[in-house]
């Protein structure tokens, strides 16, 4: 079963549109959402959660329709954004307030365990908190209504790697639970080799690959070769190539048949960010 | 909506020390005169202001802090989203009434202010204002946002006020009795009249601001 389902889903703006955008997270996986700024993962986040209208196709979220089952589906879904939403004046307990009356779910004992892990202070307002424990303090109050499904819109944006290591391992935590799912946005392609399963990856608001995370690492390579060897590659084993000063550099969508094929050229695994390189500033043969 | 008007009375909590320093300004002219008629109906007018200009403040908080975003992905309607926009609006002018009124009390107790029928007439004005003011405002905010609203606001609150200063001038130096002595004897009628008018763009402006909010894409 599927947590998330986008089918055909167009949303036109005057400068920039997204176009039949497809995929579908999985119950009880890590799905990372790739792509430059820009490229429309906000945008697929604000749709599914019905922040804005889609002018076409269809989102089911837990099997049900995400604008008439909203209210339903809301109560199951802990959301995090870039940025911690709450007042800065309040303080944690304020926030357990809050969110107490909000979520029929809401788990007082879950919230101030996962605080104290966090290190959150209980005697500060949030406007002394750095930004890692705003974060953390999201991240704690989405957690803790006992949500299905987490939708992060880049939440480990510009935190220091501890932090976002900490927050990682909360999120490998959670899809313990077979019936969790995450649906991450990133532009940290790190983090999303470390804990994503599936990789869906948007660049001008098309969807250029949507699968698993393990079979892309696996499948796709990354030819290294000089001028001479390059002319010989023929441009369908290739997805695009960049040249620099030590030769050519070219992104295989199947490392082993492409190693079959050109034995004599150097070939090494490709990481997510060299995938995203090169398929937005990558060339076509 | 409970949870909704939780955060909305725990962000803005700091707001109600402000109460305590208008209380404070309010006492200044009754102690230095001796007369508490001007501080009684002084405080009952600023208090119900500030509790009308809550609602502005919690909308700027909101998008200040992001959470006209956040809320969003909360289990509630975006019709929710708005009744608890005009139902805290009303508490909070609920609130600055009852605490401009219950100073007319304490002045009257101490005998140096009355409450009589001009209190109530002017109490009733005030909340039918304030009601108009709420009506104006929380449409406006959810069409174009808490900056350009309050320039809006100023422009329809300022109009009429200087209309009002003109015909006044005006009525005052032609007619017999003046302005003054006009609005006097339409007093008993806008009494009840206003509050009338209020109620109902309270239910008019609800209706648009759900309209208007259902098409906003946040």
């Amino acid at each position: 079963m599927d947590s998330i389902i986008l089918n055909h889903i167009t949303k036109q703006y005057n400068d920039f549109a997204l176009r039949d955008v497809s995929f579908a997270v999985p119950q009880g996986s890590i799905m990372g959402l790739i792509g430059e700024n820009g490229a429309g993962k906000t945008t697929t986040i604000k749709l599914i959660l019905n922040m804005i209208r889609a002018d076409a196709g269809s989102i089911r979220v837990f099997g049900l329709d995400h604008v008439k089952d909203e209210r339903e589906i809301k109560e199951q879904i802990g959301v995090v954004m870039d940025e911690s939403c709450f007042y800065e004046a309040l303080k944690l307990r304020d926030v357990a307030a809050i969110m107490r009356n909000m979520f029929k779910t809401w788990d007082d004992a879950m919230f101030s365990s996962l605080a104290k892990n966090f290190g959150l202070p209980g005697n500060k307002k949030l406007k002394e908190f750095s930004r890692g424990m705003k974060m953390k303090l999201s991240i704690a109050a989405a957690l803790a209504h006992r949500p299905k499904l987490l939708i992060l819109d880049e939440a480990t944006s510009g935190l220091d790697p501890i932090v976002r290591s900490e927050i990682l391992d909360v999120f490998l935590d959670f899809i313990q639970d077979e019936e969790h799912s995450i649906l991450i946005s990133s532009h940290i392609t790190s983090d999303l080799e470390k804990v994503a399963d599936y990789i869906t990856f948007i660049h001008e608001g098309r969807v250029v690959l949507s699968e698993s995370k393990d079979k892309m690492l696996y499948e796709y390579g990354i030819l290294k070769c000089g001028a001479d060897d390059f002319a010989k590659i023929d441009a369908g084993d290739i997805v695009s190539f960049r040249k620099s000063g030590f030769g050519y550099e070219a992104l295989t969508a199947d490392k082993n048949a492409a190693a079959h094929k050109y034995g004599n050229m150097v070939i090494d695994s490709a990481s997510l960010e060299d995938i995203m390189l090169f398929t937005v500033k990558g060339e076509r043969k | 909506m409970k949870g909704l008007l939780v955060k909305e009375f725990l962000g803005t909590k700091s707001f109600f020390r402000i109460y305590i320093f208008i209380i404070a300004i309010c006492l200044i002219p009754m102690i230095a005169t001796g007369d508490g008629e001007f501080s009684a109906g002084f405080a009952t007018g600023i208090c119900t202001f500030i509790g009308g200009m809550m609602c502005f403040t919690s909308f700027a908080y909101d998008a200040s802090s992001r959470w006209d975003k956040f809320v969003l992905t909360l289990p509630y309607t975006r019709r929710q989203i708005v009744g608890s926009k005009y139902a805290f609006s009303l508490i909070m002018v609920g609130i600055g009434m009852g605490i401009g009124f219950a100073l007319n009390l304490v002045f009257a107790a101490a005998r140096v202010a009355t409450i009589d029928m001009e209190v109530a007439a002017v109490m009733a004005m005030l909340v039918s204002f304030a009601f108009l003011f709420i009506s104006i405002v929380i449409p406006l905010i959810y069409k174009f946002g808490v900056e350009k609203s309050r320039i809006v606001v100023i422009i329809i609150f300022l109009v009429p006020f200087m209309a009002f200063i003109a015909i006044s001038n005006t009525m005052e130096s032609g007619v017999e009795g003046g302005f003054a002595g006009s609005l006097q004897s339409m007093l008993p009628l806008l009494m009840w009249l206003l509050p009338l008018i209020g109620v109902a763009a309270l239910a008019v402006s609800y209706q648009i601001a759900v309209r208007v909010y259902r098409n906003k894409e946040v």
